[in-house]
Protein backbone atom coordinates (compact mmCIF):
# COMPACT_ATOMS: atom_id res chain seq x y z
CA UNK A 1 0.00 0.00 0.00
CA UNK A 2 1.45 3.15 -0.74
CA UNK A 3 2.55 6.11 2.25
CA UNK A 4 -0.10 8.07 3.12
CA UNK A 5 0.44 11.61 3.86
CA UNK A 6 -1.09 12.50 7.22
CA UNK A 7 -1.34 16.45 6.02
CA UNK A 8 -3.51 15.00 3.50
CA UNK A 9 -5.92 12.38 5.55
CA UNK A 10 -5.86 14.97 8.74
CA UNK A 11 -7.64 17.50 7.79
CA UNK A 12 -10.17 15.29 6.03
CA UNK A 13 -11.01 13.72 9.11
CA UNK A 14 -11.19 17.03 10.77
CA UNK A 15 -13.74 18.65 8.13
CA UNK A 16 -15.69 15.50 8.50
CA UNK A 17 -15.72 15.31 12.08
CA UNK A 18 -16.72 19.19 12.44
CA UNK A 19 -19.59 18.22 10.17
CA UNK A 20 -22.90 18.08 11.99
CA UNK A 21 -24.14 15.49 9.34
CA UNK A 22 -20.64 13.40 9.34
CA UNK A 23 -21.76 10.69 12.17
CA UNK A 24 -24.13 8.76 10.17
CA UNK A 25 -22.75 8.88 6.31
CA UNK A 26 -19.02 9.21 6.59
CA UNK A 27 -19.31 5.76 8.90
CA UNK A 28 -21.86 4.13 6.63
CA UNK A 29 -20.18 2.44 3.58
CA UNK A 30 -21.68 3.46 -0.15
CA UNK A 31 -23.26 -0.03 -0.27
CA UNK A 32 -25.95 1.25 2.46
CA UNK A 33 -26.07 4.93 0.63
CA UNK A 34 -26.61 2.98 -3.13
CA UNK A 35 -29.37 0.75 -1.12
CA UNK A 36 -31.03 3.17 0.82
CA UNK A 37 -31.28 5.41 -2.69
CA UNK A 38 -32.74 2.28 -4.61
CA UNK A 39 -35.54 1.86 -1.65
CA UNK A 40 -36.66 5.99 -1.71
CA UNK A 41 -37.12 5.76 -5.44
CA UNK A 42 -38.94 2.51 -5.32
CA UNK A 43 -41.11 3.03 -1.62
CA UNK A 44 -44.41 5.15 -1.56
CA UNK A 45 -43.09 7.43 1.05
CA UNK A 46 -43.51 10.98 1.20
CA UNK A 47 -40.33 13.18 -0.16
CA UNK A 48 -40.49 14.69 3.55
CA UNK A 49 -38.95 11.73 4.93
CA UNK A 50 -36.00 11.25 6.40
CA UNK A 51 -32.76 12.47 5.35
CA UNK A 52 -31.83 12.24 1.76
CA UNK A 53 -28.09 11.71 1.57
CA UNK A 54 -25.03 14.03 0.40
CA UNK A 55 -23.23 11.58 -1.90
CA UNK A 56 -19.57 11.64 -0.66
CA UNK A 57 -16.14 12.12 -2.02
CA UNK A 58 -13.60 9.43 -1.67
CA UNK A 59 -10.17 10.81 -1.21
CA UNK A 60 -7.39 9.09 0.28
CA UNK A 61 -8.96 5.76 0.18
CA UNK A 62 -12.09 7.14 2.18
CA UNK A 63 -15.72 7.77 1.57
CA UNK A 64 -15.87 11.70 3.53
CA UNK A 65 -18.75 13.86 3.66
CA UNK A 66 -18.28 16.93 1.90
CA UNK A 67 -18.59 20.31 3.11
CA UNK A 68 -20.42 21.89 0.28
CA UNK A 69 -22.85 24.61 0.99
CA UNK A 70 -24.37 23.74 -2.50
CA UNK A 71 -26.15 20.73 -3.69
CA UNK A 72 -27.22 19.25 -7.25
CA UNK A 73 -30.21 17.21 -6.85
CA UNK A 74 -30.19 13.73 -8.44
CA UNK A 75 -33.86 12.97 -8.83
CA UNK A 76 -35.37 9.44 -10.28
CA UNK A 77 -36.26 11.01 -13.33
CA UNK A 78 -39.74 8.71 -13.96
CA UNK A 79 -40.75 10.35 -10.80
CA UNK A 80 -38.90 13.77 -9.69
CA UNK A 81 -38.24 11.45 -6.41
CA UNK A 82 -35.05 13.07 -4.89
CA UNK A 83 -32.68 10.28 -4.40
CA UNK A 84 -29.49 11.71 -2.91
CA UNK A 85 -27.79 15.27 -3.27
CA UNK A 86 -24.99 15.79 -5.22
CA UNK A 87 -22.81 17.95 -3.49
CA UNK A 88 -20.03 21.22 -5.25
CA UNK A 89 -16.89 19.78 -3.23
CA UNK A 90 -14.94 22.55 -1.89
CA UNK A 91 -11.51 23.68 -3.18
CA UNK A 92 -9.89 22.49 0.01
CA UNK A 93 -11.40 19.02 -0.85
CA UNK A 94 -11.04 19.07 -4.50
CA UNK A 95 -7.10 19.98 -3.64
CA UNK A 96 -6.77 17.14 -0.71
CA UNK A 97 -8.28 14.74 -3.77
CA UNK A 98 -5.09 15.51 -5.63
CA UNK A 99 -2.93 15.38 -3.03
CA UNK A 100 -3.77 12.03 -2.17
CA UNK A 101 -3.10 10.90 -5.99
CA UNK A 102 0.10 12.55 -5.88
CA UNK A 103 1.17 11.25 -2.97
CA UNK A 104 -0.07 7.74 -4.05
CA UNK A 105 1.46 8.21 -7.63
CA UNK A 106 5.58 6.64 -7.04
CA UNK A 107 4.49 3.63 -4.86
CA UNK A 108 1.85 2.53 -7.67
CA UNK A 109 4.17 3.43 -10.64
CA UNK A 110 6.46 1.02 -9.12
CA UNK A 111 3.99 -1.66 -8.44
CA UNK A 112 4.40 -4.26 -10.80
CA UNK A 113 2.65 -4.79 -13.97
CA UNK A 114 1.39 -8.06 -12.96
CA UNK A 115 0.14 -6.79 -9.49
CA UNK A 116 -1.47 -4.10 -11.63
CA UNK A 117 -3.77 -6.48 -13.49
CA UNK A 118 -4.68 -8.69 -10.82
CA UNK A 119 -6.45 -5.70 -9.33
CA UNK A 120 -8.56 -5.68 -13.03
CA UNK A 121 -9.17 -9.43 -12.26
CA UNK A 122 -10.24 -9.17 -9.05
CA UNK A 123 -12.12 -6.16 -9.92
CA UNK A 124 -14.09 -7.44 -13.27
CA UNK A 125 -14.94 -10.57 -10.98
CA UNK A 126 -16.56 -8.06 -8.88
CA UNK A 127 -18.92 -6.36 -10.89
CA UNK A 128 -20.33 -9.39 -12.60
CA UNK A 129 -21.26 -10.19 -8.91
CA UNK A 130 -22.73 -7.20 -8.08
CA UNK A 131 -24.43 -6.83 -11.91
CA UNK A 132 -28.19 -6.74 -10.48
CA UNK A 133 -27.24 -3.98 -7.61
CA UNK A 134 -25.46 -1.92 -10.42
CA UNK A 135 -27.80 -2.17 -13.03
CA UNK A 136 -30.55 -0.99 -10.63
CA UNK A 137 -28.33 2.14 -9.76
CA UNK A 138 -28.16 2.75 -12.98
CA UNK A 139 -31.88 2.90 -13.82
CA UNK A 140 -32.79 4.71 -10.61
CA UNK A 141 -30.88 7.48 -11.11
CA UNK A 142 -30.97 7.24 -15.12
CA UNK A 143 -33.99 6.46 -15.93
CA UNK A 144 -33.19 3.93 -18.64
CA UNK A 145 -34.55 0.22 -18.59
CA UNK A 146 -33.14 -2.70 -16.52
CA UNK A 147 -31.79 -4.58 -19.94
CA UNK A 148 -30.43 -1.17 -21.46
CA UNK A 149 -28.71 -0.50 -17.97
CA UNK A 150 -27.03 -4.01 -17.90
CA UNK A 151 -25.59 -3.04 -20.99
CA UNK A 152 -24.29 0.30 -20.05
CA UNK A 153 -22.06 -1.97 -17.38
CA UNK A 154 -20.98 -4.72 -19.63
CA UNK A 155 -19.54 -2.21 -22.34
CA UNK A 156 -17.71 -0.90 -19.02
CA UNK A 157 -16.82 -4.28 -18.31
CA UNK A 158 -15.75 -5.56 -21.70
CA UNK A 159 -12.37 -2.06 -20.88
CA UNK A 160 -12.21 -3.38 -17.28
CA UNK A 161 -11.53 -7.25 -18.90
CA UNK A 162 -9.01 -4.90 -21.80
CA UNK A 163 -7.87 -3.95 -19.01
CA UNK A 164 -6.52 -7.43 -17.31
CA UNK A 165 -4.23 -7.64 -20.83
CA UNK A 166 -1.92 -4.31 -19.08
CA UNK A 167 0.80 -6.68 -18.99
CA UNK A 168 0.84 -7.40 -22.82
CA UNK A 169 -0.45 -3.90 -23.79
CA UNK A 170 2.19 -1.52 -22.04
CA UNK A 171 4.86 -2.64 -24.06
CA UNK A 172 7.90 -1.18 -25.08
CA UNK A 173 10.10 -1.79 -28.54
CA UNK A 174 13.46 -2.79 -28.82
CA UNK A 175 15.70 -2.44 -31.25
CA UNK A 176 19.11 -4.31 -30.45
CA UNK A 177 22.84 -3.08 -31.87
CA UNK A 178 21.86 0.21 -33.17
CA UNK A 179 25.26 1.13 -33.25
CA UNK A 180 28.62 -0.86 -31.95
CA UNK A 181 27.69 -2.35 -28.40
CA UNK A 182 24.58 -0.10 -28.82
CA UNK A 183 20.91 -0.72 -27.82
CA UNK A 184 17.73 1.36 -27.29
CA UNK A 185 15.19 0.41 -25.70
CA UNK A 186 11.66 2.42 -24.48
CA UNK A 187 9.49 2.27 -21.85
CA UNK A 188 5.49 3.20 -21.85
CA UNK A 189 5.85 5.49 -18.51
CA UNK A 190 2.63 6.36 -16.77
CA UNK A 191 1.69 10.49 -16.84
CA UNK A 192 1.34 10.71 -13.09
CA UNK A 193 -2.19 12.17 -11.50
CA UNK A 194 -4.80 11.90 -14.65
CA UNK A 195 -8.58 13.25 -14.47
CA UNK A 196 -12.06 12.16 -15.76
CA UNK A 197 -15.08 14.23 -16.22
CA UNK A 198 -17.77 11.64 -17.18
CA UNK A 199 -21.37 12.74 -18.51
CA UNK A 200 -24.76 11.53 -17.97
CA UNK A 201 -26.08 9.01 -20.74
CA UNK A 202 -24.05 6.20 -19.71
CA UNK A 203 -23.45 6.12 -15.87
CA UNK A 204 -21.47 2.92 -15.22
CA UNK A 205 -19.44 2.52 -18.88
CA UNK A 206 -18.16 6.04 -19.49
CA UNK A 207 -16.30 6.17 -16.05
CA UNK A 208 -15.17 2.86 -16.84
CA UNK A 209 -13.36 3.89 -20.28
CA UNK A 210 -11.78 6.29 -17.98
CA UNK A 211 -10.28 4.99 -14.80
CA UNK A 212 -9.53 1.28 -15.21
CA UNK A 213 -6.87 1.43 -18.48
CA UNK A 214 -5.45 4.78 -16.34
CA UNK A 215 -4.56 3.21 -13.06
CA UNK A 216 -4.05 -0.29 -15.27
CA UNK A 217 -1.15 1.98 -16.84
CA UNK A 218 0.06 3.06 -13.54
CA UNK A 219 -1.54 6.72 -12.74
CA UNK A 220 -3.54 7.89 -10.25
CA UNK A 221 -6.79 8.91 -10.62
CA UNK A 222 -9.33 12.00 -10.10
CA UNK A 223 -12.61 11.17 -11.30
CA UNK A 224 -15.05 13.82 -11.44
CA UNK A 225 -18.83 11.67 -12.79
CA UNK A 226 -21.92 13.34 -13.88
CA UNK A 227 -23.24 15.32 -10.82
CA UNK A 228 -26.55 14.14 -12.35
CA UNK A 229 -25.61 10.12 -11.65
CA UNK A 230 -23.07 10.25 -9.34
CA UNK A 231 -24.40 6.67 -7.48
CA UNK A 232 -23.04 4.32 -9.71
CA UNK A 233 -20.03 5.42 -9.92
CA UNK A 234 -19.71 5.85 -6.08
CA UNK A 235 -20.58 2.05 -5.86
CA UNK A 236 -17.50 1.20 -8.78
CA UNK A 237 -15.04 2.80 -6.34
CA UNK A 238 -16.42 1.38 -3.43
CA UNK A 239 -15.97 -2.27 -5.63
CA UNK A 240 -12.76 -1.34 -6.99
CA UNK A 241 -11.70 -0.71 -3.32
CA UNK A 242 -12.85 -3.94 -2.41
CA UNK A 243 -10.71 -5.25 -5.48
CA UNK A 244 -8.13 -4.58 -3.86
CA UNK A 245 -7.18 -1.15 -4.70
CA UNK A 246 -4.13 1.56 -3.09
CA UNK A 247 -5.26 4.52 -1.24
CA UNK A 248 -5.25 6.94 -2.78
CA UNK A 249 -4.88 5.36 -6.27
CA UNK A 250 -8.72 6.49 -6.83
CA UNK A 251 -10.06 9.50 -5.90
CA UNK A 252 -13.85 11.04 -6.48
CA UNK A 253 -14.90 14.66 -6.75
CA UNK A 254 -18.27 16.15 -7.28
CA UNK A 255 -19.16 19.73 -8.83
CA UNK A 256 -19.80 21.54 -11.73
CA UNK A 257 -18.04 24.43 -13.61
CA UNK A 258 -15.74 24.62 -10.64
CA UNK A 259 -14.91 21.08 -10.01
CA UNK A 260 -14.31 21.23 -14.21
CA UNK A 261 -12.08 24.29 -13.70
CA UNK A 262 -9.94 23.37 -10.94
CA UNK A 263 -9.20 19.45 -13.06
CA UNK A 264 -8.02 21.64 -16.28
CA UNK A 265 -6.12 24.19 -13.67
CA UNK A 266 -4.31 22.06 -11.01
CA UNK A 267 -0.78 21.54 -11.80
CA UNK A 268 -0.24 18.06 -10.73
CA UNK A 269 -3.01 16.66 -13.23
CA UNK A 270 -1.15 15.24 -16.57
CA UNK A 271 -4.52 14.34 -18.47
CA UNK A 272 -7.95 14.97 -18.35
CA UNK A 273 -10.49 12.76 -20.42
CA UNK A 274 -14.13 14.15 -21.11
CA UNK A 275 -17.10 12.90 -22.86
CA UNK A 276 -19.91 15.24 -22.94
CA UNK A 277 -21.57 18.28 -24.16
CA UNK A 278 -23.97 20.60 -22.48
CA UNK A 279 -27.21 20.44 -24.69
CA UNK A 280 -29.07 23.19 -22.89
CA UNK A 281 -30.25 26.54 -24.46
CA UNK A 282 -28.77 29.46 -22.64
CA UNK A 283 -32.96 30.22 -21.41
CA UNK A 284 -32.69 26.87 -20.01
CA UNK A 285 -29.74 27.85 -17.89
CA UNK A 286 -31.58 30.01 -15.30
CA UNK A 287 -34.01 27.02 -14.71
CA UNK A 288 -31.43 25.15 -13.53
CA UNK A 289 -29.54 25.32 -10.28
CA UNK A 290 -26.32 25.08 -12.22
CA UNK A 291 -25.47 23.60 -15.59
CA UNK A 292 -25.41 20.06 -16.19
CA UNK A 293 -22.75 18.18 -18.40
CA UNK A 294 -24.30 15.73 -20.97
CA UNK A 295 -22.98 13.64 -23.28
CA UNK A 296 -24.45 14.63 -26.37
CA UNK B 1 -27.80 26.43 -27.57
CA UNK B 2 -27.70 28.51 -30.77
CA UNK B 3 -29.60 27.49 -33.90
CA UNK B 4 -26.64 25.73 -35.16
CA UNK B 5 -26.40 23.60 -31.81
CA UNK B 6 -22.79 24.25 -31.44
CA UNK B 7 -22.54 25.10 -28.41
CA UNK B 8 -23.36 21.49 -27.32
CA UNK B 9 -19.57 21.13 -27.84
CA UNK B 10 -19.24 24.29 -25.37
CA UNK B 11 -17.99 22.09 -22.39
CA UNK B 12 -15.71 19.65 -24.17
CA UNK B 13 -13.80 22.53 -26.48
CA UNK B 14 -13.62 24.96 -22.45
CA UNK B 15 -11.71 21.89 -20.92
CA UNK B 16 -10.03 20.96 -24.12
CA UNK B 17 -8.79 24.66 -24.76
CA UNK B 18 -8.07 25.52 -20.93
CA UNK B 19 -6.16 21.84 -20.21
CA UNK B 20 -4.23 22.39 -23.08
CA UNK B 21 -3.25 25.89 -22.18
CA UNK B 22 -2.12 24.42 -19.01
CA UNK B 23 0.22 21.97 -20.41
CA UNK B 24 -2.10 18.70 -20.25
CA UNK B 25 -3.01 15.77 -22.25
CA UNK B 26 -6.86 16.01 -23.28
CA UNK B 27 -9.23 13.74 -24.68
CA UNK B 28 -12.79 14.92 -25.56
CA UNK B 29 -15.31 13.29 -27.05
CA UNK B 30 -18.11 15.78 -27.92
CA UNK B 31 -21.46 15.60 -29.76
CA UNK B 32 -22.71 13.49 -32.58
CA UNK B 33 -25.77 13.25 -35.18
CA UNK B 34 -25.64 10.08 -36.20
CA UNK B 35 -26.98 9.04 -40.13
CA UNK B 36 -28.51 5.21 -40.94
CA UNK B 37 -28.31 4.93 -44.97
CA UNK B 38 -30.86 2.85 -45.91
CA UNK B 39 -30.69 0.97 -49.57
CA UNK B 40 -33.37 -0.02 -51.42
CA UNK B 41 -32.39 -3.54 -51.42
CA UNK B 42 -31.68 -3.89 -47.73
CA UNK B 43 -33.74 -6.61 -45.88
CA UNK B 44 -36.89 -4.43 -44.93
CA UNK B 45 -38.08 -6.14 -41.46
CA UNK B 46 -34.45 -6.41 -39.94
CA UNK B 47 -33.80 -2.80 -40.83
CA UNK B 48 -36.42 -1.30 -39.58
CA UNK B 49 -35.75 -3.07 -35.90
CA UNK B 50 -32.49 -2.01 -36.35
CA UNK B 51 -33.38 1.27 -37.52
CA UNK B 52 -36.02 1.95 -33.94
CA UNK B 53 -34.04 -0.03 -31.52
CA UNK B 54 -30.97 2.93 -32.65
CA UNK B 55 -33.16 5.34 -32.73
CA UNK B 56 -34.94 4.98 -29.68
CA UNK B 57 -33.29 2.67 -27.27
CA UNK B 58 -32.26 4.43 -24.21
CA UNK B 59 -35.03 7.84 -25.00
CA UNK B 60 -32.13 8.05 -28.32
CA UNK B 61 -29.94 9.31 -25.11
CA UNK B 62 -26.72 7.40 -26.52
CA UNK B 63 -23.88 9.54 -28.68
CA UNK B 64 -23.58 6.76 -30.80
CA UNK B 65 -27.68 6.71 -31.19
CA UNK B 66 -29.13 6.87 -34.83
CA UNK B 67 -30.96 9.43 -35.32
CA UNK B 68 -31.26 10.41 -38.59
CA UNK B 69 -31.88 8.07 -41.21
CA UNK B 70 -31.61 8.57 -45.00
CA UNK B 71 -33.24 6.06 -47.02
CA UNK B 72 -32.34 6.20 -50.65
CA UNK B 73 -34.92 5.77 -53.99
CA UNK B 74 -37.57 3.31 -53.22
CA UNK B 75 -36.26 2.64 -49.54
CA UNK B 76 -38.79 5.07 -48.38
CA UNK B 77 -41.45 2.62 -48.83
CA UNK B 78 -39.90 1.75 -45.40
CA UNK B 79 -41.30 4.93 -43.32
CA UNK B 80 -44.98 3.14 -42.75
CA UNK B 81 -43.48 0.64 -41.29
CA UNK B 82 -41.20 2.34 -39.29
CA UNK B 83 -44.01 3.97 -37.78
CA UNK B 84 -46.16 1.31 -37.17
CA UNK B 85 -42.92 -0.53 -35.22
CA UNK B 86 -41.86 2.72 -33.53
CA UNK B 87 -45.63 3.09 -32.14
CA UNK B 88 -45.94 0.11 -30.70
CA UNK B 89 -43.05 0.77 -28.16
CA UNK B 90 -44.22 0.98 -24.64
CA UNK B 91 -43.09 4.59 -22.50
CA UNK B 92 -42.61 4.12 -19.05
CA UNK B 93 -39.93 3.65 -15.83
CA UNK B 94 -37.04 1.55 -16.72
CA UNK B 95 -38.10 -0.67 -13.67
CA UNK B 96 -41.17 -1.99 -15.69
CA UNK B 97 -40.61 -4.94 -17.75
CA UNK B 98 -41.72 -4.50 -21.39
CA UNK B 99 -40.76 -0.82 -21.40
CA UNK B 100 -38.94 -0.14 -24.34
CA UNK B 101 -38.46 4.09 -23.79
CA UNK B 102 -37.54 4.89 -20.64
CA UNK B 103 -37.69 8.81 -19.60
CA UNK B 104 -35.21 11.29 -20.34
CA UNK B 105 -33.11 12.97 -18.05
CA UNK B 106 -34.70 16.32 -17.02
CA UNK B 107 -37.63 17.96 -17.20
CA UNK B 108 -35.30 20.73 -18.86
CA UNK B 109 -34.53 17.70 -21.66
CA UNK B 110 -37.95 17.13 -22.29
CA UNK B 111 -38.76 20.77 -22.72
CA UNK B 112 -35.61 21.25 -25.49
CA UNK B 113 -36.44 18.23 -26.99
CA UNK B 114 -40.16 19.11 -27.69
CA UNK B 115 -39.26 22.56 -28.79
CA UNK B 116 -36.91 21.02 -31.72
CA UNK B 117 -39.71 18.76 -32.64
CA UNK B 118 -41.92 21.59 -33.03
CA UNK B 119 -39.09 23.42 -34.92
CA UNK B 120 -38.94 20.73 -37.36
CA UNK B 121 -43.20 20.81 -37.94
CA UNK B 122 -42.95 24.44 -38.01
CA UNK B 123 -40.00 24.30 -40.91
CA UNK B 124 -42.26 21.84 -42.75
CA UNK B 125 -41.22 18.27 -41.71
CA UNK B 126 -44.24 16.02 -41.66
CA UNK B 127 -45.13 14.54 -38.34
CA UNK B 128 -46.28 10.96 -39.05
CA UNK B 129 -45.61 9.97 -34.91
CA UNK B 130 -45.56 12.76 -32.25
CA UNK B 131 -44.61 11.92 -28.73
CA UNK B 132 -44.90 15.91 -27.65
CA UNK B 133 -46.85 15.94 -24.07
CA UNK B 134 -46.80 12.17 -23.69
CA UNK B 135 -48.64 10.83 -20.58
CA UNK B 136 -47.34 7.57 -18.73
CA UNK B 137 -50.48 6.13 -16.00
CA UNK B 138 -49.35 6.72 -12.66
CA UNK B 139 -46.15 8.62 -13.42
CA UNK B 140 -48.03 12.03 -14.04
CA UNK B 141 -44.42 13.71 -13.00
CA UNK B 142 -41.95 11.55 -15.01
CA UNK B 143 -39.77 13.44 -18.08
CA UNK B 144 -42.39 11.55 -20.70
CA UNK B 145 -41.36 12.12 -24.60
CA UNK B 146 -43.08 9.29 -26.68
CA UNK B 147 -41.59 8.16 -29.81
CA UNK B 148 -41.52 10.97 -32.82
CA UNK B 149 -40.36 10.45 -35.85
CA UNK B 150 -40.26 13.98 -38.25
CA UNK B 151 -40.20 13.03 -42.09
CA UNK B 152 -39.35 14.93 -44.89
CA UNK B 153 -36.54 16.73 -43.08
CA UNK B 154 -33.77 18.65 -44.80
CA UNK B 155 -30.42 19.76 -43.44
CA UNK B 156 -31.01 23.12 -42.92
CA UNK B 157 -33.79 22.75 -40.58
CA UNK B 158 -33.10 23.32 -36.81
CA UNK B 159 -33.93 20.09 -36.04
CA UNK B 160 -31.25 18.72 -38.46
CA UNK B 161 -28.84 21.21 -37.37
CA UNK B 162 -29.33 20.18 -33.65
CA UNK B 163 -28.39 17.18 -31.17
CA UNK B 164 -32.00 16.11 -30.35
CA UNK B 165 -30.57 13.69 -27.70
CA UNK B 166 -34.21 12.44 -27.46
CA UNK B 167 -36.27 9.59 -28.89
CA UNK B 168 -36.86 11.15 -31.93
CA UNK B 169 -36.11 9.56 -35.77
CA UNK B 170 -35.42 12.14 -38.37
CA UNK B 171 -36.29 10.79 -42.03
CA UNK B 172 -34.24 12.68 -45.30
CA UNK B 173 -34.99 11.12 -48.48
CA UNK B 174 -32.15 11.30 -51.54
CA UNK B 175 -32.05 9.40 -54.85
CA UNK B 176 -28.30 8.07 -54.64
CA UNK B 177 -25.82 6.91 -52.38
CA UNK B 178 -23.28 9.31 -53.98
CA UNK B 179 -25.69 11.85 -52.10
CA UNK B 180 -26.13 9.95 -49.23
CA UNK B 181 -22.47 10.80 -48.65
CA UNK B 182 -22.63 13.49 -49.58
CA UNK B 183 -24.67 14.46 -47.01
CA UNK B 184 -23.37 12.51 -44.26
CA UNK B 185 -19.82 14.22 -44.85
CA UNK B 186 -21.28 17.55 -45.03
CA UNK B 187 -22.33 16.97 -41.42
CA UNK B 188 -19.66 18.89 -39.16
CA UNK B 189 -19.67 15.26 -36.84
CA UNK B 190 -18.28 12.09 -37.50
CA UNK B 191 -18.67 9.82 -34.63
CA UNK B 192 -20.47 7.02 -36.02
CA UNK B 193 -22.43 6.38 -39.25
CA UNK B 194 -24.46 2.97 -40.41
CA UNK B 195 -25.81 1.09 -44.04
CA UNK B 196 -28.21 -0.97 -44.75
CA UNK B 197 -27.81 -3.08 -47.70
CA UNK B 198 -27.38 -7.02 -49.41
CA UNK B 199 -24.60 -5.53 -51.99
CA UNK B 200 -21.12 -5.85 -50.84
CA UNK B 201 -20.09 -3.28 -53.43
CA UNK B 202 -22.47 -0.55 -52.04
CA UNK B 203 -21.38 -1.11 -48.66
CA UNK B 204 -17.57 -1.49 -49.44
CA UNK B 205 -17.67 1.90 -51.55
CA UNK B 206 -20.05 3.53 -48.29
CA UNK B 207 -16.91 2.34 -45.53
CA UNK B 208 -14.22 3.63 -47.63
CA UNK B 209 -15.82 7.10 -49.05
CA UNK B 210 -17.93 8.18 -45.63
CA UNK B 211 -15.70 10.41 -43.39
CA UNK B 212 -16.92 9.27 -39.65
CA UNK B 213 -14.69 7.54 -37.33
CA UNK B 214 -17.32 4.09 -36.30
CA UNK B 215 -19.29 2.74 -39.67
CA UNK B 216 -21.53 0.04 -39.07
CA UNK B 217 -22.37 -2.32 -42.26
CA UNK B 218 -25.86 -4.10 -41.03
CA UNK B 219 -24.73 -2.92 -37.78
CA UNK B 220 -26.94 0.20 -36.26
CA UNK B 221 -24.66 1.50 -33.53
CA UNK B 222 -20.86 -0.10 -34.61
CA UNK B 223 -19.34 0.97 -31.06
CA UNK B 224 -16.16 -1.13 -31.15
CA UNK B 225 -14.63 -3.66 -28.57
CA UNK B 226 -11.98 -2.35 -26.49
CA UNK B 227 -9.32 -3.92 -28.77
CA UNK B 228 -10.04 -1.42 -30.68
CA UNK B 229 -11.06 2.10 -29.54
CA UNK B 230 -13.30 4.57 -29.98
CA UNK B 231 -12.84 5.92 -32.82
CA UNK B 232 -15.14 9.09 -33.47
CA UNK B 233 -13.45 11.88 -35.34
CA UNK B 234 -13.78 14.89 -37.18
CA UNK B 235 -15.94 17.32 -35.11
CA UNK B 236 -16.84 14.54 -32.36
CA UNK B 237 -13.35 14.79 -30.65
CA UNK B 238 -10.51 17.09 -29.72
CA UNK B 239 -7.31 15.59 -28.73
CA UNK B 240 -5.05 12.87 -30.45
CA UNK B 241 -5.80 9.62 -28.78
CA UNK B 242 -9.25 8.03 -28.37
CA UNK B 243 -10.81 6.31 -25.74
CA UNK B 244 -9.98 2.75 -24.55
CA UNK B 245 -8.20 -0.12 -26.31
CA UNK B 246 -4.67 1.04 -27.59
CA UNK B 247 -5.50 4.47 -27.96
CA UNK B 248 -6.02 4.62 -23.93
CA UNK B 249 -2.59 3.24 -22.92
CA UNK B 250 -1.22 6.08 -25.33
CA UNK B 251 -2.38 8.50 -23.94
CA UNK B 252 -2.03 7.21 -20.43
CA UNK B 253 1.55 6.67 -21.14
CA UNK B 254 4.73 8.55 -22.20
CA UNK B 255 7.45 7.20 -24.15
CA UNK B 256 10.93 6.76 -22.54
CA UNK B 257 13.92 5.52 -24.73
CA UNK B 258 17.16 4.50 -23.68
CA UNK B 259 20.50 4.11 -25.38
CA UNK B 260 23.12 2.08 -24.16
CA UNK B 261 26.38 1.39 -25.02
CA UNK B 262 28.37 -1.64 -23.00
CA UNK B 263 31.79 -1.77 -25.39
CA UNK B 264 33.92 -4.65 -23.80
CA UNK B 265 36.96 -2.00 -24.96
CA UNK B 266 36.63 1.22 -24.20
CA UNK B 267 36.44 4.38 -26.80
CA UNK B 268 38.69 6.85 -26.14
CA UNK B 269 38.54 9.16 -29.21
CA UNK B 270 37.40 12.60 -29.09
CA UNK B 271 34.84 13.77 -31.34
CA UNK B 272 33.29 17.03 -31.76
CA UNK B 273 30.68 16.00 -34.55
CA UNK B 274 27.34 15.91 -33.47
CA UNK B 275 26.75 12.40 -32.37
CA UNK B 276 25.64 9.41 -35.08
CA UNK B 277 25.38 5.63 -34.35
CA UNK B 278 27.68 4.21 -36.32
Amino acid sequence: MPSIRPSVVAPMRRMVTAHPRSSSLVTKSLRSLAARAVTRALSTAPESSPAVPSVPLLINGEFVESRATAFVPVHDPATQRVLAHTPLATQDEMRAAVDSAKAAFPKWKNTSVSNRARLFFRYQQLLRENEDELAHLITMEHGKTLDDARGDLFRGLEVVEHACSITSLQMGETVAGVATATDVTSFREPLGVCAGIAPFNFPAMVPLWMFPMAIATGNTYVMKPSERVPLTTMRLAELLKEAGVPNGVMNIIHGQHDAVNFLCDAPEIKAISFVGGAPLKASDRHRLPLLAYECP
Amino acid sequence: MGSDGRSGDAAGKHIYDRGGANGKRVQANLGAQNHAVVLEDADPESTVKALVAAGFGAAGQRCMAISRVVLVGGAQALVPRLVELARSLTVGPGTTAGVGIPPVVTPQAKVRIERLITAGVEAGATIPLDGRAYKVDGYPNGNWVGPTILAGVTTDMECYRNEIFGPVLQVLLVNTLDEAIELINANRYGNGTAIFTRSGAAARKFTHEVDCGQVGVNVPIPVPLPMFSFTGSRGSILGDHNFYGKGAVAFHTKWKTVTSNWREDDERALSMAMPTMK
